[in-house]
């Protein structure tokens, strides 16, 4: 065709003249368009067009890893995610590895987040799992029972462990709550026992945050700049980051999906949260979450979440559960009284969220559409 | 008829050929049955063509299932079908096959992102792009294929365009 | 069609070429480097989204990149959206779907979780929270 014939007469005439196209741009690119033009070297153009379309359905890019060595692993039925900061990334990833094992070794030891049975007469428990009941017992007497190990009937006959959660039979319901009650259950050395039948402890929720606590002494010991160990709702971390800035803990907001409520340091290293977005379940237009009241054997309703900072996880897990049940008022004055203990309750009313803290709790609220109870 | 038969049947069957082939997303699918609505478009004119994108779109969700895939198929098919019959109405001496298989593929894919967009609102228009480039080539291939199938079909004619 | 060796194959695409209208060529190339400029323009941002399947961290995928991951979990598939600038779990096998409900993941530190299928997605960068509590 005449325009081929053309531009092949042009490259000609641009050697002819011998000008170095890198010296000149736009000889370069007009030399370009015009090899571009001519027919045959079209065809192999549509190869690479081809090929390049094929490369461009999956663009996928790679980084290597940024500070601080981070991973994710499944364990305690949730994503656990552990971060080194450690300049040495092949001692972060053994660190991490480390600490994933200690956490699998403490959801073998509560026996993976299944209810844990207690009869009549004494029955030694690994060391670690008395340890855990005590801690337990001590917060179910602060708050009146609002948190309770020996939930664990009720937990096992809503399904909320094992598996089907579904809403129980009301006589079911009342005949598992005479079953719970801390003060029936008694604990000596590394011996449990139950006064009345049928009684069982849930260790699912406090052993997460007891985990947390053991994974991060594991950190700890190696003498690493800083480490986090995350867990669901629990969080626990020491040290900074290789930078030397503070780890930096965020809320997910509890009513809108991917918004998050950056926390105020307050000098504690574990915090937790207890919500009813965590696990729940739909029937009969209802929304029935996880978090039972061991008083009602129902989801506990006076708050929509609660978020503990503590001195370790294990407390700040269980207080977060406490906090939950009791609601905004009583919660926080739990929270107040207690040292080294910092709270927030979010709570509903009159169709509007609310949030109650303690004094030394550090959150703003702007822009969230949470306002504070009492400003 | 017998024709228009065939063309919904090759129709389906390609969707299903489609749903095994890779995808940037979920339940979309690349256009490749498209080529049926071309035919039917090129040969019997724009109404036969609807009815032969339709019944494709239904055999094809009687063999796959009348899921989020089968609204985008028929989402995508229909759109296509629409743009395809407008542009060769319009600039039919502009555009060959090839051309007008093109837009349909780019209205096909552009549809699809729009209702993917809608049934899981999330930021897909970042695949847009990808959509264009599957757009320009399987609208190509497509096509090509069209064209190749009408000069088979028109044999003992004048052989098609050319 | 031909089947044979280099001057085979460019014959043909040059009879394809051929086929083609001005028109059409103007379409096509129009269309390829329209997406060729929208893909590879430069963007603010750069947060990494990392995938996690049953065994550990399977990818770290730039969230302004689209891409469609597919992550094998014990029940199925399950799809992962990147782009734009936040990740996303599009489809699942999960009965519940928790996961595709909850959301897209957008600033450092977020976590989508489906648990039954074992897949998270999370995004990690300089700014932001280290750990959401969920």
């Amino acid at each position: 065709m005449s325009v081929a014939q053309l531009a092949e007469h042009q490259v000609v005439a641009l050697r002819v003249r011998g000008s170095n196209p890198l010296a000149h741009p736009s000889s370069l690119l007009r030399r370009a368009f015009l090899l571009a033009s001519v027919r045959h070297k079209l065809s192999y153009a549509l190869i690479g067009l081809v090929l390049l379309a094929f490369g461009l359905w999956r663009v996928r890019t790679v980084r290597r890893s940024l500070p601080p060595f981070r991973e994710t692993r499944f364990l305690m039925d949730t994503a656990v995610t552990v971060q080194v900061a450690s300049r040495d990334t092949q001692m972060a990833r053994r660190l991490a590895d480390e600490a994933f094992r200690e956490i699998a070794r403490v959801e073998e030891l509560v026996g993976g987040g299944a209810t844990v049975e207690v009869h009549r007469r004494w029955e030694r428990v690994p060391s670690e799992v008395a340890r855990i009941v005590k801690r337990s017992l001590h917060f179910s007497k602060l708050s009146d029972g609002a948190f309770d190990v020996t939930v664990g009937p009720l937990t096992s006959l809503w399904g909320f462990v094992g598996g089907n959660p579904h809403l129980p039979e009301p006589e079911d319901v009342r005949s598992k709550l005479a079953c719970v009650g801390y003060r029936n259950l008694e604990v000596s050395g590394d011996s449990v026992r139950g006064k009345v039948e049928g009684m069982s402890l849930d260790l699912g929720g406090v052993a997460k945050g007891y985990a947390v606590d053991r994974a991060v002494e594991v950190l700890m010991r190696a003498g690493v700049e800083g480490g986090l160990v995350e867990a669901g709702g629990d969080i626990r971390f020491f040290g900074s980051k290789t930078d030397g800035s503070p780890w930096r803990i965020a809320l997910a907001h509890p009513r809108r999906p991917g918004e998050i409520i950056p926390l105020g340091d307050v000098g504690l290293p574990a915090v937790a949260t207890s919500g009813d977005y965590q696990r729940f379940f739909w029937e009969g237009g209802r929304r029935y979450h996880h978090i039972l009241d061991p008083h009602t054997g129902y989801p506990a309703r006076g708050a929509v979440s609660a978020t503990v900072w503590a001195r370790t996880c294990l407390d700040a897990d269980i207080l977060s559960t406490a906090l939950f049940v009791l609601g905004p008022e009583e919660g926080i004055r739990l929270a107040e009284g207690l040292p080294d203990v910092e709270g927030l309750v979010i709570y509903r009313r009159g169709g509007k969220l609310l949030a109650e803290r303690s004094s030394g709790f550090e959150v703003k609220l702007k822009g969230t559409g949470i306002s504070w109870g009492h400003p | 008829m017998t024709h228009l038969a065939l063309l919904v049947a090759g129709g389906a069957a390609l969707s299903l050929l489609e749903s095994s082939l890779p995808r940037p997303l979920p339940w979309t699918k690349i256009g490749l049955a498209n080529i049926a609505t071309i035919l039917a478009l090129y040969l019997y004119g724009a109404r036969p063509a609807f009815w032969v994108a339709v019944l494709r779109v239904l055999l094809g969700g009687v063999f796959l299932g009348f899921g989020p895939g089968f609204v985008l198929s028929a989402g995508g098919g229909i759109a296509a079908w629409g743009v395809m019959a407008l542009v060769k109405g319009t600039l039919g001496d502009t555009f060959s096959v090839v051309g007008v298989s093109i837009w349909g593929a780019l209205t096909h894919n552009l549809t699809q992102l729009v209702l993917v967009h809608l049934l899981v609102r999330t930021a897909v228009w970042s695949l847009l792009p990808a959509f264009l480039w599957a757009a320009g080539i399987t609208g190509t291939i497509t096509g090509l294929g069209a064209d190749f199938g009408l000069k088979l079909l028109r044999r003992g004619g004048t052989c098609g365009l050319r | 069609m031909g089947v044979g060796g280099h001057g085979q194959t460019g014959s043909d695409l040059r009879r394809i070429w051929n086929t083609l209208t001005p028109a059409d060529r103007v379409l096509l190339a129009g269309l390829l480097c329209s997406s060729l400029v929208w893909a590879f323009w430069p963007r603010e941002g750069g947060e990494v989204a990392v995938i996690v399947g049953s065994e550990g961290s399977i990818a770290e995928v730039n969230v302004d990149q689209p891409d469609t991951l597919a992550v094998e979990g014990p029940l199925g598939t399950t799809y992962v959206v990147v782009g734009g600038g936040e990740a996303k779990i599009i489809s699942s096998p999960c009965p519940q779907k928790l996961c595709v409900r909850s959301g897209p993941v957008r600033r450092p530190g977020e976590v989508v979780v489906c648990i039954p299928n074992r897949v998270a997605v999370t995004i990690k960068g300089r700014n932001g929270p280290d750990a959401v509590l969920r």
